[in-house]
């Protein structure tokens, strides 16, 4: 199996506090990884270094993706490479359509890429196959990035802009929060759909919920800034059961 | 005395040298208000600091210079430059430093009159007649009911110094086709200005659509300021669309006063859009004097170099429903400075008004400044007002969502620029924002 992400005593520091120390972690091509733990436990903080955010005081350690080094690489240049993050808070932008974002982001990554962009209609069509398979109308096209979208509407335009950019390492913030029965069953779907040999997902949550559709393959947990137990997925019915104090005092 | 004497004893000698010349001085009433106008700016001066409405830019090159009233010959060449006007502009009209010099009509338009004011006031002077506002007019009234004349300086020295304007005067249920244009452009071989004086009179149930683009000034060799006064009458359900796009360089000075009052029903759309290396500022006074009255006041300013640029409305809420929005969104590069000082001011007695103000600055460099001043004077009681106003720099979490889906930083700077600069745009009619797009010279300005 080969290996997608690899990360190696990770160490972070946002405003004199020490978020990461000594996180590791491997995600392979075709594996789903849960990645759980407790509130402030730093989940969130990995999912944005990941994508590229540098709003930390210092960094330690390493992260390979793909086999090269991550920090080296800006944020546009990941997204392009296959990296993708669907956000725990979507980011409003009034006065750009969706539609417009999601188009001008494809086709940005595809210039990077070499590849040929897509033109108005090629990508009409192509939106609006992947917006029937998350049910949603296609009036969103429209309406401006995130602005004004219920919570489940603002989830789902993630789910809706992962399926688009078709990326290889899908990192999920709690993309299954704020989500009614039926909306968790279609972003399952689009994370299922998503899902196949050569890529790898990483679905950071705090519910069981969404592990039941996904049936993942590891479940870590993260505690005070670094994975204090791996496991499958019997992992996470025992911490529903324990809680994280009972797991962690355990491990 | 406010200015250096020595500078108000050169405008003093230039009207006795252009009294006999100037045009209208064989009508008793014009000749009235223009001596009675030089009397007042004698008075009170180019405006100074310590006027409230002059008190965020210095103005230093307006105070510290005389402008002669351009004489200078007219460059043909920089007229045959322009492009051949646009498929949707019915008529063009072009001055050269504030004097017209070709008035280009497809075909005559049945119910619209449309000359420069030179021509009307040696031919048919009687058509003007009440439509030209004594300078006292325009006085700031302030909450304490003093009337002052002083912010009103320059259109004191315009009313006394005019040579030329854009008169339209538009009859009963005239729909004017396409769009009117009226284009400025000059040259300053020494320190000149060109004061415009300007009429707008629609009639009952007419409508039309204006265009008044000012070019910066060509030979860019010394300071030029184009002073320009355009007086509104929008009577009975009449409807007017007056689009500026200014366009300076660095030593072009643009002060422009718009004065509209609109009667029942009557609609004004009045957008300003300006690319500033100089400086400019723009004055808009409007009077919802009739019911149901509409304004829509809309500002888009991009700075560079050093500019300044300012904005000011005074939006008078006189009579019951009426209701004006004022949209203003400002861009600066470099170490630009801009201000916008706003008011809305509701008479007792206007209820059912309904008025809201927007004011947004994006600063896209270190050294850029923004000023805002929004004020509200409500006078009467059951009323919808509102104001916002915002300075800041690209928001850090939009620039990271946007390029964390792969787009890189420039291309998500404009793509924010776009998003920002797209509630001005995205009001003007199809056909104007595509001249304003031009104006802008940014490809995909709106995406």
């Amino acid at each position: 199996m080969e290996v997608l992400l690899e990360i190696e005593d990770l160490e972070v520091e946002i405003e004199e506090r020490k978020i990461l120390d000594g996180l590791s972690l491997t995600l392979n091509r075709g594996e789903i990884a849960a990645l759980m733990g407790p509130n402030g436990a730093g989940k969130s903080t990995l999912a944005s270094i990941l994508a590229g955010k540098d709003n930390y005081k210092s960094i330690k350690g390493s992260i390979r993706y793909l086999g090269k080094d991550l920090f080296k690489m800006s944020i546009e240049e990941r997204a392009s490479k296959g990296l993708f993050l669907a956000f725990q808070y979507p980011v409003e932008i009034p006065g750009v359509a969706m539609s417009t974002f999601v188009k001008i982001a494809l086709n940005a990554q595809k210039r990077l890429r070499g590849e040929k962009e897509l033109d108005a209609i090629e990508f009409l069509k192509l939106a609006k196959i992947k917006a029937k398979e998350l049910h949603m109308s296609e009036d969103f096209f429209k309406r401006p990035v995130n602005v004004g979208f219920s919570g489940g509407e603002k989830k789902k335009a993630e789910v809706f802009q992962m399926s688009m950019l078709d990326p290889i390492l899908a990192i999920l913030d709690e993309t299954d929060s704020g989500l009614d029965v039926d909306a968790l069953k279609v972003v399952a779907e689009g994370i299922k759909n998503f899902q196949s040999k050569d890529r790898g997902s990483l679905v950071i949550t705090h519910y069981q919920r969404l592990l039941n559709h996904l049936d993942p393959d590891t479940v870590h947990i993260l505690a005070d800034g670094k994975i204090v137990k791996t496991g499958d997925k019997t992992l996470a019915s025992l911490l529903e059961e324990k809680g994280y104090q009972g797991i962690i005092e355990a491990a | 005395m406010i200015n250096s004497a020595k500078i108000m004893d050169m405008y003093s000698s230039s009207f006795s040298d252009l009294r006999n010349n100037f045009i209208g001085q064989d009508i008793t009433w014009a000749k009235k208000l223009r001596e009675k106008a030089f009397e007042q700016f004698c008075k009170d001066g180019i405006p100074n600091q310590n006027v409230e409405e002059w008190n965020v830019f210095p103005y230093r090159d307006l105070r510290d210079n005389f402008f002669s009233a351009s004489s200078n010959p007219v460059d043909q060449q920089s007229i045959n430059k322009l492009n051949s006007k646009d498929i949707n502009c019915s008529i063009r009209m072009i001055f050269f430093n504030g004097k017209m010099v070709k008035l280009d009509i497809d075909k005559p338009i049945e119910g619209l009159q449309i000359n420069s004011l030179k021509y009307f006031m040696d031919n048919s002077p009687d058509l003007l007649e009440g439509k030209i506002p004594d300078a006292s007019f325009y006085s700031e009234r302030r909450l304490s009911n003093v009337v002052d004349s002083r912010p009103q300086g320059m259109v004191a020295l315009n009313a006394a110094f005019y040579q030329d304007g854009v008169v339209i005067l538009i009859d009963k249920n005239t729909v004017v086709p396409g769009h009117i244009e009226i284009v400025h452009i000059g040259d300053a071989k020494t320190i000149s200005m060109s004061p415009v004086r300007s009429v707008i009179f629609l009639s009952e149930n007419s409508k039309c659509e204006v265009i008044e683009r000012i070019f910066p000034t060509c030979k860019n060799t010394h300071l030029h300021l184009s002073n320009h006064v355009t007086d509104i009458q929008l009577s009975s359900q009449s409807s007017l669309t007056y689009l500026r796009l200014v366009d300076g360089n660095t030593s072009d000075i643009h002060i422009n006063n718009i004065h509209a009052s609109l009667k029942n029903d009557a609609k004004l759309y009045c957008p300003s859009l300006i690319l500033s290396c100089g400086q400019s500022r723009i004055e808009c006074r409007v009077n919802l004097i009739g019911e149901n009255s509409q304004a829509q006041i809309d500002g888009l300013t991009i700075g560079h170099n050093k500019s300044t640029s300012e904005s000011l409305t005074r939006v008078m809420h006189g009579n019951i429903n009426s209701s004006s929005n004022q949209t203003f969104r400002t861009i600066l590069n470099d170490e630009s400075r801009a201000s916008f000082l706003g008011k809305i001011r509701v008479e007792a007695g206007a209820d059912g008004t309904n008025a809201d103000m927007s004011s947004k600055s994006l600063l896209l460099s270190e050294n850029a400044r923004a000023n805002a001043k929004p004020e509200l004077e409500i006078l009467a009681d059951d009323v919808k007002c509102s104001h916002g106003v915002t300075v800041g720099n690209f928001d850090p979490e939009q620039m990271f969502y946007l390029c964390s889906r792969g787009i890189s930083q420039p291309e998500a700077k404009k793509l924010l620029i776009n998003a920002f600069s797209k509630v001005v745009i995205e009001n003007l009619p199809i056909s104007l924002s595509k001249i304003s797009e031009e104006f802008f010279g940014f490809d995909n300005f709106i995406i």
